[in-house]
């Protein structure tokens, strides 16, 4: 794939000639083999829904768990190595509480993505001490949904520790043609209930397995709040598709 | 005022708390329990700082199981109370020492004897055939003296400590109103009624 | 404060992650063994939290020199004192009432103080000693709640969240915290009330009064209190015994909030003039008798004389 990767794709804290840091490139590589997870914004609140892959019919699906709260008002999705997403969205949920804690209100979207993405970045810091926290880049993508007094947003990290703003937003094996498939459908007007329908018609076409209520999880956050859509809800979306 | 006494007989340790838990003038609670069991053999009353006995009979408490699961074998009573008496040994030498007083009753069921110890805060360590911590020492080690019976069965037993209940009942001006009772012998250990 | 906003400050983080571990490590006296092991929550560098201190030799003495105004009047740092509070378990929650005066020294600070602290929608903790001390901690008591609920799934226990609190209150011994506070809740095993204090004593309890007032609070609570009170009854009792302290008890008054937990959380009853309640009660709420309930309003036209009968007739 890179055709000059020679010795420059070791350390954490070396550019390559050509300007490159290989190792966080392949971390970013190593999101493309997770499952695939989407996130729409809508004016009403933003949705997100992610595959589950359910290997074996002795696995328990409901253990499999890629979506997360942060807070109230702020959840997660997730794709990659998701053990290390436990690290970063605990993270989140301690400076979220930190927010409310000091300055008695709820933390904005953005400053929690940046607190996340803050803590990506820390791969680099001292590698020659002994005490470094952490040996490698992070090797996940969140998408982070949260409403604050800007409405409904939606942001994607990527392990580099750039997070960037979006409407609509696939990350994982599936990603490129669901992206793509997103740019078509999404506009401005979309609804809450379109949204869910719409993410889960974009997983079915990347997804292998077929569809059902056990290998997706959706979950939406809105003016109400967090909320990981139960078997019974998740159903209904999928009848309507 | 925080009472406890404990005296062996024949085959046994008993050893009795009061169950008040006092903030200034004030009764908070007068079902405490400050015995402790630490072992299937092996139990502890405690009395002292609020904070400390329950912070300090935890740390012990957690301590001999964490050896018993590493060991597969249990304190004897000696060794259990010689390791108590050296944390509050090195506890007194650190900046915010435990003060903790201890009366450690067990059963060396190796040797088959019932075994009291007398700790204190400093980190002193007494083997005893009888002892109390507290006001309730005045009046009751004088009556141990003249009462006690290293032969004595558990209701011989059960009547002197009634002995030593009673009189710190009818002398001391603030005595403690309840009392909790624990006995340790061949069987393990169990509450007793008085 | 500033120690723990560096804990979590996303600036700069090693740095101050460094002198926060470093400050820990300095701190030994209570060691690492007491409380164990963070089961991979490695958000806090131990598991106390680190406290700056005044930077001298023996910090207690210094905060004892400028905090204790029993032994100089004259010192520095007021710390409010008086207070009256209560809560109580029965058959139908939880009871928390509380009175509002702030005191320091013999000067009323303040006669609207909310004393009782919404931890969570299902935890209550009263406050009686240190004010600061007292919101600073049981807020962060809050933090910690809510992060347990997001890491387990499960909201936290009543004693659960008194046991943080009391072994956070304790590595603090000696340095002057002042607290007396009553953790309250309903969780799976139904009401449950804990006392904490700032000598790190824990005790769970159906019955508990805290503050410079509760004696009098005691008086009245321990007479009128039994298991199957009514709520309607049980509020009353609560309005009533503080009521009683803030008559009797110059370092508390002005008025009596009253909350009743119950299995779908608290909910705030109301707040009670103390002195209205004397001359007039509570006014029209469920449980009140009706009238003051001052002493003389209580025995008005009544006489304990005793004359002869026919001294009387004539």
């Amino acid at each position: 794939m890179f055709l000059t990767r020679s010795e420059y794709d070791r350390g954490v804290n070396t550019f390559s000639p050509e300007g490159r840091l290989f190792q966080v490139e392949y971390a970013i590589e190593a999101i493309k083999l997770g499952s695939t997870a989407i996130g729409i914004r809508t004016p009403e609140g933003v949705v997100l829904a992610v595959e589950k892959r359910v290997q074996s019919p002795l696995l328990e699906a409901s253990s499999i768990e890629k979506i997360m709260e942060i807070d109230g008002h702020l959840g997660c999705a997730m794709s990659g190595l998701t053990a290390d997403a436990r690290t970063m969205i605990d993270h989140a949920r301690v400076t979220a509480q930190n927010h409310r804690f000091t300055f008695d209100e709820a933390i904005k979207v953005e400053s929690a993505t940046q607190a996340v993405c803050d803590l990506a970045l820390r791969f680099g810091e001292s590698v020659h001490d002994e005490e470094a926290m952490m040996s490698r880049p992070f090797g996940v993508a969140l998408l982070i949904a949260g409403i604050d007094e800007i409405g409904p947003q939606l942001y994607h990290t990527d392990p580099s520790g750039t997070f960037t703003r979006y409407d609509a937003k696939a990350i994982g094996s599936g990603s490129e043609a669901a992206q793509s498939e997103l740019q078509d459908k999404w506009h401005k007007q979309i609804t809450l209930k379109e949204a869910q329908v719409l993410t889960l018609r974009v997983l079915k076409q990347v997804m292998e397995e077929k569809l059902d209520q056990h290998n997706v999880q959706l979950a939406q956050v809105t003016p109400t709040g967090f909320e990981i859509l139960d078997e019974t809800k998740l159903q209904e979306v999928i009848e309507a598709m | 005022m925080e009472t406890s006494f404990a005296i062996t007989g024949k085959g046994y340790v008993l050893v009795a708390a009061d169950t008040t838990a006092a903030r200034s003038i004030v009764k908070m609670k007068t079902d405490e329990d400050k015995i402790k069991i630490l072992s299937p053999h092996l139990l502890m009353a405690y009395s002292g700082e609020p904070g400390d006995t329950i912070q300090f009979s935890e740390y012990v408490e957690r301590n001999i199981r964490l050896y018993q699961i590493r060991n597969t074998l249990t304190l004897g009573p000696s060794a259990a109370a010689s390791w108590i008496r050296r944390s509050l040994a090195d506890s007194i030498r650190s900046r915010r020492p435990y003060a903790v007083n201890l009366l450690v009753g067990g059963y060396d069921t190796s040797s088959h004897t019932p075994e009291l110890y007398w700790i204190d805060y400093l980190g002193t360590l007494t083997k005893i055939p009888f002892g109390a911590h507290g006001y309730g020492s005045y009046f009751a080690l004088s009556l141990l003296d003249r009462y006690h019976d290293p032969e004595a069965s558990l209701e011989e037993g059960i009547a002197t400590l009634k002995r030593c209940l009673d009189e710190v009942a009818k002398r001391l001006v603030v005595s403690p109103g309840k009392y909790l009772v624990k006995v340790v012998d061949k069987d393990g250990v169990r509450e007793i009624e008085i | 404060m500033n120690s723990l906003a560096q804990r979590f400050s996303t600036t700069s983080p090693l740095a101050h992650f460094r002198k926060i571990q470093r400050l820990a490590d300095e701190d030994e006296d209570v060691s690492d063994a007491a409380w164990g092991s963070q089961a991979g929550f490695g958000s806090l560098t131990k598991g106390v939290p680190t406290f700056t201190v005044p930077n001298l030799p023996d910090p207690t003495a210094f905060l004892r020199l400028h905090t204790d105004d029993h032994a100089d009047p004259n010192c520095r740092i007021k710390i409010q004192h008086g207070t009256t509070t209560l809560a109580f378990r029965f058959q139908g929650g939880v009871i928390v009432a509380v009175d509002s005066r702030a005191t320091a020294g013999s000067y009323v600070a303040s006669g609207t103080v909310k004393k009782v602290i919404e931890i969570n929608p299902y935890l209550l903790g009263t406050m009686a000693g240190g004010a600061a001390d007292c919101q600073y901690w049981e807020t962060y008591l809050g933090i910690h709640c809510r992060l347990h609920e997001l890491r387990n799934r499960e909201r936290i226990s009543v004693s659960a969240a008194s046991k943080y609190l009391s072994n956070l209150v304790y590595g603090y011994k000696g340095m002057g915290l002042s607290m007396g506070t009553m953790i309250c809740g309903w969780d799976k095993t139904g009401p449950t009330i804990f006392y904490v204090d700032s000598d790190g004593t824990r005790l769970k309890g159906d019955l508990f009064s805290v503050g410079s007032g509760s004696t009098f609070a005691y008086g009245v609570l321990d007479q009128g209190y039994r298991w199957d009170l009514t709520d309607e009854e049980a509020q009353e009792l609560g309005r009533r015994s503080i009521y009683a302290a803030g008559h009797r008890d110059a370092f508390s008054g002005n008025t009596c909030n009253l909350y009743h937990v119950k299995e779908d959380g608290w909910r705030f009853i109301g707040n009670f003039d103390i002195s209205k309640m004397h001359y007039e009660g509570p006014g029209d709420v469920p449980g009140a008798p009706g009238g003051g309930y001052g002493y003389a309003l209580r025995v008005e036209g009544k006489s304990s004389a005793n004359p002869p009968v026919a001294e009387a007739a004539a």
